[in-house]
Formats: C-alpha cells, structure tokens, sequence
C-alpha cells in the first residue's frame, strides 16, 4: 500500500535541492511587468506560504519527540525540507516581490495581513495547540499527523501549490520562481505520502477517519482570497479519494 | 553624458517603488532618489498603527536595510530638497547647492498636511499625523497622558484613535462626517465600523468640527466644537487631510489637472518629455474611471504608480491599469481592504453580513462597480477588481453581487484574466478522471509488473486491487490506465509511477 519507511528517506535524498539555487533576477524584472491582478494573486500566495512553512517547521519538534525512531528519522529530514521551503519562499517575497522588511519575520509581519483569517487560525493556533499534544497519547499523534500531513500539506499546500503553478505556467519570466515551487511540491508530495504510511493501520478507525475528513473540509475553505472554488472544490474529491484509498487498504477493525 | 541617468525626486512610497523598479528592470545608469525626508523611505502605513502602537522600531519600519541601497546600485539622498528643474536643459538644483543633469525624472513629491488654521492651533500637545518622526513624537508626549481628543473621521484619526485605545488612554473622535470613514466606506460600514470603535470605549462626535483649541500654559487641555461641545484634551491628533506637494512642478512649468496634481497621461508622462510623475501628486486618466482622472493618497496605488513610471523611464512606457487598492487595521479588532476609485457611487449592495463581521460592500455609480470595501472576504477583491476595470453595467447583476453562493463572474477581458493550466495535479470534481479501458479480471497482463510504485510518495499500486475511486477497476494493467490519472496519495502524473 505504502512504502516502509527507509524508503521515505531514500526520495527525500533523491529530492534534495539548495534553496538560493534558483535564480531570481529575471523573475525581479518579469515581476515588474506583470499585470497587477497577477501579482496581487501571486503575492498572496506567497504571503500564505511564507507564514504557513515557518509554522510547519516550528512545530515538527513535538512529532519528532513522539513518533518512533524510524518514523522519527523521516520526521528530521522533513523539518529540513520545510525550512528549506520557508526560505526559499522569503527569497521570493524579498527579491522578486520586492516586500519591504530587514528581515523574515519583517516580511512576514508585512504579509500577515494578506491572509484570510481562517488561514491563520489554522496555522498560528490549530496546529500549534494539536502539535502540543502529540505526545500525549497514540491517538493525539495520529490526529497531528492526519492535521499537518493530510490536512495543511495534503490539501492546504497542495491546492496552494497548484494555484501557484497554474499562474507560474502562463508567467514564463518567472521560470525560477517555477523551478523553486516545483521543488517544493516534489517534497511536499513525499511528506503527504509519510504522514498516509503512519496512519494506513489507523484509519480504518471511523472516528479518526471522521476527524480527518472533517478538519479536511475546514481546511479546503480556509483561504478563499487565493484559491478559486473550483480549485477548492478539486482539492476536497482528492482528499476524500485519498482517505477512501486508505481506509480501503487499513486492516479491519472492530 | 548626463550626470544623473535616473533622478527620482520623493523618498515615499511612490519613490521607493520607482527606484527599485528601475533597477529590477535592468536600468542602464546611474539613480539617485533624493528626497526632503529626513528618513530612508519607510512604511508609513505603520506611522497610524505598529510604529504608534511602539511594537515595531524604526529599522523595522524602513523599507530597506540601510546597506541594501549601495548594494542595489542606488543613490539615497535624504534631507535634500530639489529647488528647482529645468525641463528643457534636464537639470535639478538641489538644496545642496549641487546642479545635476538628468536624462529623465520622475516626480514623486507626496503630500503635505492639511493644517488646521484656528485659534489655540499653536499650542503644545497638537500633533500632526504623516510622518515616522511624527509618530514618535506622538508616542513620546502621550506617555503620561490619559484623554486623547482626534480630529478628523477617515483613516489616520480612526487607525490612531484605535491604536491609542488598546494602549490604554482614552480617546474621543471629532469629524464633520455622519459616520467614520464615510466617505470611502459610506454609510452602512461606517457605522459598522463606528459601532465597533465605540464598543471599545471610544467616544465619537459626528456632524461637527473642532472651532478652538484651549490651553493651560502653553499645552493644551480642551477643544471646544462647533456644536459647543468642551472635551477635555491631554492632547490632540489631527488627521485633517492633505494637499499635493506640487510646488516643484509648479516652478518647472508643468500642467496641473483638475484635482490640484500634476497632469499626466495614461503612462504617466507629465507635459515635460522625459519627466513623470507617481503618487499624491499625480493626476492621471485610468480606465478603472473613464469619467474623470484620478489623484490617490494611498501607499499600494503610490508604489504601483512608482513601477510604472519606471517602465516610462527605460524606454517601455506603459499604461497604468492598476485599480487602486488599501486597507486599514483598527487595532486588532478589523480589518478592512477596499478597491476602487473612490468616492461617487449612488448605490450599495452587501455581500454578507455585518452581524457576522465578513462582508463586502458593492460601490455602484450608473450601474458600473467603482468600488468594494471588505471585512473578512478578501476574495471578492480580486473578481471586484476586474468588474471595475471591465465597466459592465451590472444594473441587472445586483442580486448575483449580494448572493454568497453566487461565484464573481469578472467581465470578459481577456487582459486581466488569469490563464489556467493543470499541472499533474488531482484532476478536478467538475472534469471527473476518464474511465479506464475495461479490463477483464483475471486478464493476464503478460509480462507487466504486478505492483507500481510513486517516486514522489510511497504510494504502491497493485494490480489486483486498482483504484475504485480514481475510476481504475481491479485488474488493469498500469499501462492501461489513462495518462490524466494521477497518485491517488500525492496528486503526481501516472509518469511518476516505476515498477515495483
């Protein structure tokens, strides 16, 4: 159904990249001659990546804590990749769209505001308070890891990623804007695979399964301002589809 | 050679955004942006709010860390004056004494405050309200003090009045204006926004205007209204408006428009070959309002106009098709993001509800959208955007613009719409996956692999079970599946699969 975890480990090798590797100067003055409606969109993706990826990354400490050694292995090279990605997301607010701040925290203070509130809900209070309590019980580190892997990055990410690119594909000047995200989604795209590993035994459970549509359907709606209700709407059958896939393949319970 | 390639004259907004589009479009030569300001350009939308509020500091405000300006190849010159300029000859005479040609400029000179000119204007505790110095200022002086009294109903004296309140003082608003911010907000969500001020222990005066300043010394201790009103003042904060700052381009000759700025064209040109002009100062046609030229006061509009100048200067003058856009926090109790073109609209519709505290409110003028205001539903400003810029008559679209569940249909302007391209990703609920060739069970796929694996995240494909509900039966061979299915885990292309 899914691979062991040493493979997880082995494809966030293969996918390994430097975050100032892509080059951002054409895209500077690409971003110069862009429509204004396609910079507002683009900015506020951004914006919602820049806060969402430091969050993700500082709160993966207690999952790392809880989890067991293998799991927690793949869990310290996912914390690299998110810092990786909240990097190379300020590289962008800074050098393409030119935020104005010294530092990240200034530009993230900057575009804080761009975000809808039911986005910042989801990253500055509901995973923090779910993150704090992984460690508590089996049942909580299920829930965290159904929240941050399926959830924020299996559909919060995901559909802001491919808002993300769907705007990068008619924008050739932004190439290196593109080649970053791309990076991104490719390791994004094993984390939500991890965090499906650990709960492939789980949900068959009905109440966690619930939990985990539930918090997905919350989550779909979450940032309206950036991501087209048909976009939203293709984001939630994918999560629906991948729950239904797993519970097909977790043991029988009861 | 001239000694100056690009000169911009303004360190705000619009000057910033210049300066740093020259360089991010690859200008040839050298920039100076020189400026009467005392400070490196900085964000002056925190003058009302953070900065005031003391919990960013003053580097935190600035636009650019002090090295960053070398570093781009631009020369900063604050606390300089630009005296004069010669649009014919190319040249500037600077307060330095200095005299520099030019090849081209652009004239960002911002706005000066409206002061109020009436009896007791003069004594201490009165502050103005426009620049980060002021706002330390500010800051300094109400240390001790309690009763705050501001003047004025739109943007500075409410974000002011809001900051001040969660600080701890109290604070009581005079405007001439029937409710806050009416005159961008209209009514209704002025009063919303009244409502929400006054809950929190602010006290508002409408339909008056302060006739008199009184003082104890040299300080003052009271203003005295037109309606005989006596509130008691440890200090004042006016936010009375301002007034472009076009002596500059007055001395070199310019054209003035009909709003008191200096007249430009479509690509923001000003009579003077080689010279533009951006923000406060700038008067400009838009075809956001073909009925009349714009003159925006806003920080977004002052550095999108900053930008097009730029593109003028190195040879790709552009039309300047931006909508404007701001916002404006009260503390952190609301947010509110308008676009639009301000002012003269006839009728309203809400999208929303004020009771639930997300709303947008729908600015008509002859059926056309001139503006949205929003509380909480960001998303309608980008569909709002595109129906100011289109001009539709939305007359018999009013119901649709009120309807929640109603989607935005922007007008059909191809400029401004958004091309759409999927990228091996789930396909959508509205284009369900094609059906898989049927496969017979038990069909031996001679030779194929039995299981697939996704390169991306783990996710193993068998044969014998398929994906049901991706719309691939048990049985298929992998080389069966269409070419649009995709991981059911991660979202990657069937070409992400290898043989297990």
């Amino acid at each position: 159904m899914l691979a062991e975890f040493d493979r997880f480990l082995a494809i966030a090798e293969a996918a390994q990249w430097d975050d100032r590797e892509p080059e951002l100067q054409g895209d500077a003055a690409a971003w110069q001659r862009l429509d204004a409606p396609v910079r507002t969109r683009v900015t506020r993706l951004v914006a919602g990546f820049l806060i969402a990826e430091a969050s993700v990354a500082e709160h993966l400490g207690p999952f790392v804590s809880a989890a067991k050694p293998a799991a927690a292995a793949c869990l310290r090279m996912q914390t690299g990749d998110e810092e990786r990605h909240a990097r190379f997301f300020d590289r962008v607010a800074e050098e393409v769209i030119g935020v104005a701040g010294a530092t990240p925290d200034d530009r993230r203070r900057t575009l804080r505001r761009l975000l809808d509130p039911g986005f910042l809900r989801l990253f500055e209070t509901r995973l923090p308070d779910i993150a704090a309590d992984v460690g508590t019980s089996a049942m909580a580190f299920k829930r965290g890891v159904g929240l941050y892997h399926l959830t924020l990055e299996g559909i919060v990410f995901s559909a802001g990623q491919r808002a993300l690119l769907e705007i990068l594909a008619g924008q050739p000047g932004l190439s290196g804007v593109r080649r970053g995200v791309e990076c991104v989604v490719r390791d994004e795209r094993w984390h939500v695979g991890f965090g499906a590993r650990i709960l492939q035994d789980a949900i068959g459970e009905e109440p966690l399964r619930d939990w985990i549509l539930a918090e997905g359907d919350l989550a779909v709606a979450a940032w309206p301002s950036a991501l087209t209700p048909q976009l939203q709407a293709s984001i939630s059958e994918h999560h629906r589809r991948r729950v239904a896939v797993l519970a097909a393949h977790a043991p029988a319970t009861g | 050679m001239p000694d100056v390639e690009f000169l911009v004259v303004g360190a705000g907004a619009a000057g910033w955004g210049c300066a740093q589009a020259l360089r991010h479009l690859g200008a040839r030569g050298s920039v100076l942006l020189v400026g009467r300001e005392l400070d490196a350009p900085y964000d002056r939308t925190l003058c009302s709010k953070s900065y005031l509020a003391g919990t960013v500091s003053e580097l935190d405000a600035l636009l650019a860390p002090p090295e960053a300006w070398a570093d781009q190849g631009i020369e900063l010159l604050t606390a300089t004056t630009v005296m004069s300029l010669d649009p014919a000859a190319r040249t500037a005479q600077l307060s330095d004494r200095r005299t520099l040609s030019f090849g081209s400029a652009c004239l960002a000179t911002g706005a000066n405050v409206r002061r109020l000119q009436i009896d007791g204007a003069g004594l201490d505790g009165i502050h103005y309200l426009r620049t980060l110095r002021n706002a330390a200022r500010i800051r300094k002086d109400l240390e001790d003090a309690e009763r705050i009294v501001l003047i004025g109903g739109s943007y500075i004296a409410t974000e002011a009045a809001a900051t001040l309140t969660a600080a701890g003082r109290r604070c009581a608003i005079v405007m001439q204006e029937s409710v806050t911010l009416e005159r961008t907000a209209g009514r209704r969500a002025g009063a919303f926004i009244q409502q929400l001020m006054n809950s929190q222990g602010i006290e508002i005066y409408p339909e008056d205007e302060v006739v008199r300043f009184e003082g104890v010394g040299d300080r003052v201790a009271r203003v005295e209204t037109a309606r005989g009103r006596q509130l008691a003042a440890d200090a004042v904060v006016i936010g009375a408006g301002v007034t472009p700052d076009g002596s500059l381009a007055a001395r070199a000759g310019l054209e003035f428009g009909v709003t008191g700025g200096i007249r430009v064209d479509q690509c923001l040109r000003t009579s003077a070959e080689g010279i533009f002009a951006a923000g406060d100062v700038c008067e400009y046609p838009s075809p956001a309002c073909p009925s009349e030229p714009l003159r925006v006061e806003h920080w977004d509009a002052a550095i999108e106009q900053g930008r097009t100048a730029a593109r003028g200067m190195v040879g790709e003058p552009t039309s300047h098709e931006v909508v404007p856009y701001f916002f404006s926090d009260l503390a952190d109790w609301v947010s509110l993001e308008y676009v639009g073109v301000g002012g003269g609209w006839d009728d309203e519709v809400l999208r929303g509800s004020f009771d639930a505290g997300a709303f947008t409110v729908f600015q008509l003028r002859a059926g056309r959208l001139v503006g949205a205001l929003t509380v909480g539903r960001s998303q309608d400003l980008d569909p709002a955007r595109e129906l100011v810029l289109g001009g539709e008559d939305l007359s018999t679209r009013r119901t649709e613009l009120g309807d929640l569940d109603a989607e935005l249909a922007a007008v059909p302007k191809a400029s401004h719409r958004l091309s759409v391209v999927v990228h091996e990703m789930p396909a959508g609920a509205a284009e369900p996956l094609p059906p898989a060739q049927p496969v017979a069970l038990g069909a031996d796929p001679a030779g194929s692999p039995q299981a697939w694996i996704c390169e991306n995240c783990g996710f193993i494909f068998e044969l014998s079970e398929g994906d049901p509900a991706g719309g691939v039966p048990p049985g298929t061979p992998f080389e069966a599946i269409p070419n649009d299915w995709v991981c059911p885990v991660c979202g990657a292309a069937k070409s992400q699969f290898g043989p297990l």
